[in-house]
């Protein structure tokens, strides 16, 4: 199997869960489908590092995740703070509170890595719970609370610094 | 989802083929129901996509990625710079060289990396989360148990990459810490927004940087014994 084969391959059974989790954080398809393109790119050009036991999809998903919430915090910057209505998801279940949430998320998870930044989306933006997490992305229970709670410090020292406080009260 | 055993994620990854969940047994009507829309949301996602060109287009921005940026890197400050470079210099290099600890710095392992930021005629601690400019010029201290090899690259929102110290090398320079904290030279800011990831590469032997930096850009282990810290700057 050639290289490119082998990301075809990986594209087709990767690249829908990819795009579904770019849209529900940046709301639109076409950005969605450039942000996989960007997460397969990522990847491809790290692929001799990768370790056989990382599943792919794990890795990948990680990528598709920071590289979203990056594109908001990118948006927030050339509106000069001001949000859009564009920039809110659209495919949220009818939720409000995550889409006000997305946002809060992109600017309190800066200085997180990606597995923290991650793993804060699908807690407090997706709402699973801790178990939910550790099953979706082979981690222990233990390491998801961990990131939780340092995600919740992390949070606290910045809120302090920039008003937001809503998504620890409310998570 | 008090009705669903299985989360969407995990719905996925099996119909990726990369978790085995016993739907048979295990899943529920809701899960059985949702995973007939997920099916179906990824085929029409995949009927949509001409996967020829959409190879073809990660390949050349996977090609794009490598070799990372370079960007004004310290050397050319302190060897060859004009009076501007040393004057920053000279004011970078009065920052206070103690450190105490702080959640702020990305830690893990034995190394942790200090930013100082010089504007204007001011200088002051950065820490992951503070908003920098164009142009502002940064300095990286080290703080380490002992002597070692260090590099000091950087990630921005783009997945560019730029390994600042040693600039543009692969190898890591040695330094001993407990002697000589702050490493020599400065960068100045481009104009490009966005987050960008500083991180300190820290280990008793040498090792490839660029290996690192590519485990650092997937989130793989870095290599045994390299250990890192970062700090991440929005830049506007």
């Amino acid at each position: 199997m050639s290289a490119g084969d082998s990301i075809a391959e990986l594209y087709k059974r990767y690249a829908p869960a990819l795009h579904r989790r770019c849209v529900s954080i940046v709301g639109n398809s076409d950005e969605a489908r450039d942000l996989v393109q960007e997460t397969f790119a990522r990847y491809l050009s790290a692929q001799d590092r990768l370790q056989d036991r990382v599943s792919p999809f794990s890795v990948l998903y990680r990528i598709a995740t920071n590289a979203s919430i990056d594109r908001l915090r990118r948006r927030r910057i050339a509106s000069e703070g001001e949000l859009d209505a564009d920039a809110h998801p659209g495919d949220l279940g009818g939720e409000p509170w995550r889409a006000d949430n997305v946002h809060d998320l992109a600017v309190l998870t800066r200085g997180l890595s990606e597995e923290e930044i991650t793993v804060a989306v699908l807690h407090y933006f997706d709402g699973y719970t801790q178990d939910g997490i550790a099953r979706s992305l082979d981690l222990s229970r233990r390491t998801v609370g961990k990131i939780l709670s340092r995600f919740e410090i992390h949070v606290r020292k910045r809120a302090a610094r920039t008003g937001f406080a809503k998504v620890v009260n409310d998570g | 989802m008090a009705d669903r055993a299985f989360t969407d994620l995990e719905l996925e990854r099996s119909l990726a083929g990369d978790l085995d969940l016993d739907l048979e047994r295990r899943a529920t009507a809701a899960d059985r129901a949702r995973l007939d829309q997920l099916r179906t949301q990824h085929a029409a996602f995949l009927d949509g996509v001409d996967l020829d060109a959409e190879v073809t287009a990660i390949r050349r921005r996977a090609a794009q990625q490598v070799p990372a940026r370079r960007r004004l890197g310290w050397p050319r400050w302190l060897v060859s710079g004009g009076a501007l470079a040393i004057a920053a210099a000279a004011v970078i290099v009065l920052v206070g060289r103690t450190w105490s600890p702080d959640d702020d710095l990305r830690t893990k392992g034995d190394v942790s990396l200090i930013v100082h930021l010089a504007r204007g005629s001011g200088t002051t601690r950065v820490t992951s989360g503070d908003v920098v400019a164009a142009g502002d010029r940064l300095r990286f201290e080290i703080a380490a148990p002992g002597p070692g090899y260090v590099a000091i690259v950087g990630i921005d929102g783009a997945g560019t990459t730029s390994v600042y110290y040693p600039p543009g090398a692969d190898r890591p320079a040695a330094i001993d810490p407990r002697v000589e904290p702050l490493l020599p030279g400065a960068i100045e800011l481009d104009a490009t927004p966005g987050d960008e990831t500083f991180y300190a590469l820290f280990a008793v032997q040498p090792f490839a940087v660029s290996a690192e930096l590519a485990a650092i850009r997937v989130g793989a282990a870095l290599s045994d014994g390299v250990k890192r810290a970062e700090i991440v700057l929005h830049k506007r």
